[in-house]
Formats: structure tokens, C-alpha cells, sequence
């Protein structure tokens, strides 16, 4: 008994005096050159991630997140990222909160390959371009398979179609459901007026009565397995994971009413430690073959004309179908104007 | 000396519940009387605005869908478990079926709920196995309803009832079963007058191990459920990740721990009298 004892206590004593080394193991040296990126899922193929580390010798630690929520709760808690891609209507709260390191355009030689317009537009959330450089945008629309539904009309009507009960799935996002209910009824995804939220949450309610559900990570599970034959989604999240086999069968349009585009930008944080190595991965990112292989790999138009004439692949809409679109912009104290009627009324339900 | 060491014995185990359990309730219960911040966290400002949030109609029909669906899947699971942890305890070599009912939990629960989506899907196993069997209708949806909800919860919590159901039957005396029916009982009448009363302890140890987790949760009917089975552990989670109002989130939370904690109280307070009877048999 006694000798169990004081075996015990050696091997406590042991863990004891290894854990110290074990911390300092996993601190990396100084000399190590890294880059941390906090970046959503779908968004930078892995082959892309990996060239960047053999052409730069930056050892690259990625994390992705799903929602510009979790990304800025993880950014408070004081983890040293240093570049990140928050969606334009994040920007503001993480300048005014000071996360944001200013972005030196002299240090990008590749600062130019994103398209004028798209700088003119995020101008509208980063007065002056001074914190953000945009990198891609995109919106919500209808994938659907081609042979049990060969004619859809170009509308989010279909979600009314009686045909479809209960084989309709929506995808799980206040902002963006919203932006497109908004849009088919004329008003704009940004708009505070409660009436025109109040008509477009009824809309939506119509949409879940004829859905099957509301959905997030399985969506496109839920389409492959062809559980749902109408996903009102971000086409890449779905079609870019369906097996090559079916993928010539899924198709997918953006309704002609428009709705609500995101646009993801390129952010350096303040408390980074590799600043450097920051502009070192955004400048290779925003070289535009490498911009034309992420765009290709998921399917967006892209927002750089460099880019385009580099481009193979189709993409599912073009640019220029966004141009009905909305930036969504941030909402602030109004954001509830949504959030409460989609948690009450549409979720919860009466 | 020796008093002195078991204190210091349970030191770690207070820790634990300390920092893991007593104080995320008081920050959580903090929380949920400041206002809410603009993307997400608090502001350290007094306000009653989550609760009186909770006194809406869309509070009470969420409550009241989770409790429908903790009740029913409670119900139902300890009418499967009572049957099966009565058959182990009577059962001499019951070490297989043992493990059959634990291995399970060496299953991680997102990859069970995945395996009844393979099971109840349209394209599943349960449809082709109708289609086999001579089944020539449209597939029946058996995944994505209200119902799909229940079940999952009734399989989930399935171990968590048997066992202490077991270990409970296990210790009861079954030669009272064969005293009640000398006396004239019938073999249901002895089971239900005779045995269930000595296992009420084991009965309300897994309600409360089935019920309590139920009330909270969150992954279930974000899986398998349809547009109509939202429930509490889901508005926690939307207004944490999506609606940014943490104070609402922690209101929510701590009306729900506020029923678990009722929940022991009536476990404990059930539990006393058996105790009690003990006492008076003894001498």
C-alpha cells in the first residue's frame, strides 16, 4: 500500500515537473515564420493553402468559423489572428472596437486586381478603404435538382408551389432569408421599416408552412440524399460537395427579384503578431491566378476583372446578376428589427 | 487528522464543481439581469428587459412544445426501460446484454442522431425495407417531424434509464413477488403493487436522467426535427449566436436550471420516505 503511495506520488511529481516543458514546446520559437487566418469553411481550397505555404515558407495556421457572430466572440476573447474575413457588415463594429489594424495599399502589389467598383462599394462600410480590401461576394438562391424539376420559373415563387410540400429546404440565416423575402416584395434587406418587416416575416411564414425545414449544416446532405428537392442556400455550400455524379443533374438560379449580397472582406487585426506575413498572405491571395482558382473551386463570379479572363469554370450566377442585389449592410441596435420576429414569429411560431 | 484529510480529499471534486459548475451559474444568473451589447457580451447596466421577455406568448408555446417533448419522450422511454432493466436483473448471464445497453455511449451522440437519419430518411433503411416488403407508395417521411424528435430523445436517453432502473431491480428481493402471489396476487398485480413501489427510488433517478437533459436540448431538433419542434435550448442558442442578446439567453437558462433543480428537489423529497420506512422496520 505504502509503496502504491509513494508510486503515485513520483508520477504525480513526474506530470507535474513535464507539464512546464510541455508548455513550452508548443510556444513556437520566435523564428518561426507563421500567419494565423480565420477564415470561413468554403472559402480557400486547400490546394491554394498549401501552395501558399511552399512558395512563401510561412507556416499557416487556419481556422474557419460559420458565422460572423462566432468569428467576432472568438476575436474578443484576445486570440491573435492575423488576418481575418469578416463580412461587410462586421467591418464597422471591429474598427470602432479597434481590432483593425490599417491596411497599407503600398505593401499589396496586387492591391489592384479587385475590381474599382467593388473598393467604391465597400467605401460604403470602410470610409476611404482605410481597414478593409474586399474579397469576394455572393448571395442566396435556389438549387434544385433539373430532372424533378425541369422548368422552374427564375423566382422565389416556387417556394409557394403547392408541388413542393414539405420537399423544401430553407436555409437557417435571419439576415439572408430575410434579404430575399424582402427583395420579392420590392423593399430593400436593409430596411428598418417595421411594416415592410412585418409583411416580409408573413411571407416567410407562407415559405415554412410549404418547407420541410430550416437548415444549416446538413443542407447539403439533406439535398444530395434528394431528402429536399428545393434548397434556398449559398449554391457553393451545396453543389461543391455533391459527388461529380450528380452534380450535372443539381442546378441552381438567382430569383429575378433580387435579394441581398454579402460581401466578405480582408482585414489585418491589430494584435496579430505577424503583420508582415499578414500582407504577405493577402498580397498572394489577391494575385489573380490564385484569385481565379478560389473563384473557380467554388464556383463564384469573383469581383476581379484580372481574375475573370484567368477563370475556367462557370460559375453559378455572374457579377453582373448581383447588380439587383443590396450590400447587406450592418444593422446595429436595429439588428432585433429581425432577430425578434424571426426567433418569435417564424421559429417559434403561433 | 483523519476528518482533516477527507476534506482534503474532496478539495479537487469542489474545485471541479466550483469553476465548472457553481460559478458559470452565478455569471450566468449575473447575466441574465444586465442589458445586452450590441454583438453579443453585456453591458454593465441593471435591466429587467430579459425577463420581461419571458412573459410573452412566444415563451410559453416554446416551454411548453420542449416540455411536451420531454414528457412524451420520458414516458415513453421508461415504458421500454422498465421492461428491459426488470428482463437484466432476472437474467443470470446478462454481461452481453450489459454492454450492449453501455456500448452506445462510446458513440459520440452526433453520430448516433446521424445513424437515425440514415435509418428513417426517405431514401433510408426503414423506407427501402417497406419498399421490399411490398410497399409501392410515395416514401413515407418518417425523418423531419415532431415525432422523429421524440423518438431520437426515447433512444438517446434509453441507457441513462436501464441502468440505474438495474441496479435498482437488482438489489429488490424477488422472493416479496412470490410471497404476493401465495397470497393471491396475480403476476401483474405483485409487479405493479409489489415491486414498483420498492424501485421508486431507481424509477424517479431515471425520469430525472432522461427528463432534465431533454428539457435542454439543442443538437436533437436541429436534426431531426421539422419547422414546428424549436425548442428552449434552441432560443438559447440563436440569441447567443445570432440575435446577440446574451441577457435573454441567460434568462432562458436559468429558468431551465430552475426546473432541473425542482426536478432534485422532488427527487430528494421522494426519496425520504423509504428511508423513513427503513428506519421503522428495523427493530
Amino acid at each position: 500500500m505504502i509503496i502504491k503511495e509513494t508510486k503515485l506520488k513520483k508520477s504525480v511529481f513526474g506530470l507535474a515537473a513535464a507539464l512546464p516543458l510541455l508548455f513550452l514546446t508548443s510556444c513556437a520559437p520566435e523564428n518561426v515564420s507563421e500567419v494565423n487566418v480565420f477564415n470561413w469553411s468554403y472559402y480557400i481550397p486547400e490546394d491554394v493553402r498549401a501552395q501558399f505555404v511552399q512558395e512563401t515558407g510561412i507556416k499557416l495556421n487556419y481556422e474557419e468559423f460559420d458565422t460572423n457572430e462566432a468569428m467576432l466572440a472568438k476575436v474578443r476573447t484576445g486570440v491573435n489572428y492575423d488576418v481575418c474575413f469578416p463580412g461587410a457588415e462586421f467591418v464597422p463594429v471591429m474598427i470602432s472596437d479597434g481590432f483593425l489594424e490599417e491596411i497599407d495599399s503600398a505593401k499589396l502589389s496586387n492591391y489592384n486586381s479587385i475590381d474599382e467598383s467593388f473598393y467604391q462599394k465597400a467605401d460604403s462600410f470602410d470610409p476611404g478603404n482605410r481597414y478593409a480590401v474586399p474579397y469576394n461576394v455572393g448571395t442566396i438562391g435556389v438549387v434544385y435538382w433539373k430532372d424533378e424539376i425541369p422548368n422552374p420559373p427564375h423566382s422565389l415563387s416556387i417556394l409557394l408551389d403547392p408541388a413542393y410540400k414539405n420537399r423544401i429546404a430553407i436555409m437557417d440565416d435571419t439576415r439572408e432569408v430575410y434579404g430575399a423575402a424582402m427583395a420579392y416584395l420590392g423593399f430593400s434587406g436593409n430596411s428598418t421599416n417595421t411594416g415592410q418587416i412585418a409583411q416580409a416575416t408573413r411571407l416567410i411564414l407562407r415559405w415554412k408552412a410549404n418547407a420541410l425545414k430550416f437548415e444549416t449544416n446538413q443542407m447539403a446532405t439533406l439535398f444530395a440524399s434528394k431528402e429536399v428537392l428545393i434548397a434556398l442556400n449559398f449554391p457553393e455550400n451545396i453543389l461543391s460537395e455533391l459527388d461529380p455524379a450528380l452534380a450535372d443533374n443539381a442546378a441552381f438560379f438567382l430569383p429575378r427579384e433580387g435579394g441581398l449580397a454579402y460581401m466578405d472582406c480582408m482585414v489585418i487585426l491589430k494584435n496579430g503578431k505577424n503583420k508582415e506575413n499578414a500582407y504577405a498572405f493577402i498580397d498572394f491571395i489577391l494575385r489573380p491566378d490564385i484569385l481565379a482558382r478560389i473563384y473557380d473551386a467554388f464556383g463564384f463570379p469573383g469581383i476581379s476583372s484580372q481574375a475573370k479572363v484567368l477563370q475556367t469554370g462557370t460559375p453559378y450566377y455572374t457579377a453582373s446578376d448581383l447588380e439587383m442585389h443590396n450590400i447587406r449592410m450592418p444593422l446595429y441596435e436595429n439588428n432585433y428589427l429581425y432577430t425578434t420576429p424571426w426567433e418569435e414569429e417564424i421559429k417559434i411560431g403561433n | 487528522m483523519k476528518g482533516r484529510a477527507g476534506v482534503l480529499y474532496t478539495l479537487p471534486l469542489m474545485l471541479w464543481s466550483c469553476i465548472f459548475f457553481i460559478i458559470p451559474i452565478i455569471i450566468v444568473f449575473i447575466y441574465s439581469f444586465l442589458a445586452k451589447g450590441l454583438y453579443g457580451g453585456v453591458v454593465w447596466q441593471f435591466s429587467l428587459k430579459a425577463f420581461s421577455a419571458l412573459f410573452s406568448w412566444s415563451f410559453f408555446r416554446v416551454s411548453l412544445v420542449t416540455l411536451l417533448i420531454a414528457v412524451l419522450s420520458t414516458i415513453l422511454t421508461l415504458l421500454i426501460a422498465l421492461p428491459v432493466s426488470y428482463y437484466l436483473a432476472r437474467t443470470k448471464n446478462n454481461t452481453l446484454l450489459l454492454a450492449l445497453v453501455v456500448i452506445p455511449f462510446w458513440v459520440n451522440l452526433l453520430l448516433r442522431v446521424y445513424a437515425w437519419i440514415a435509418i428513417l430518411g426517405r431514401e433510408g433503411f426503414l423506407n427501402h425495407l417497406m419498399t421490399f416488403l411490398g410497399y409501392r407508395g410515395e416514401p413515407v417521411q418518417f425523418l423531419f417531424n415532431f415525432w422523429a424528435v421524440v423518438i431520437v430523445h426515447v433512444y438517446t436517453y434509453l441507457p441513462y434509464m436501464i441502468l440505474p432502473l438495474y441496479s435498482n431491480i437488482e438489489k429488490f428481493d424477488f422472493g416479496l413477488l412470490e410471497a404476493a402471489r401465495d397470497l393471491g396476487a396475480t403476476h401483474m398485480g405483485s409487479l405493479v403493487r409489489v415491486m414498483l413501489p420498492n424501485i421508486k427510488g431507481g424509477i424517479v433517478t431515471a425520469i430525472l436522467f432522461a427528463f432534465i437533459p431533454t428539457m435542454g436540448s439543442y443538437a436533437i431538433p436541429d436534426l431531426v426535427g421539422s419547422t414546428n419542434s424549436h425548442m428552449l435550448g434552441n432560443s438559447i442558442a440563436y440569441n447567443i449566436r445570432t440575435a446577440n442578446n446574451w441577457p435573454l439567453a441567460s434568462a432562458i437558462s436559468l429558468v431551465l436550471t430552475l426546473i432541473s433543480a425542482l426536478g432534485i428537489m422532488i427527487y430528494f423529497f421522494l426519496n425520504r420516505k423509504p428511508a423513513r420506512h427503513k428506519v421503522r422496520e428495523a427493530p
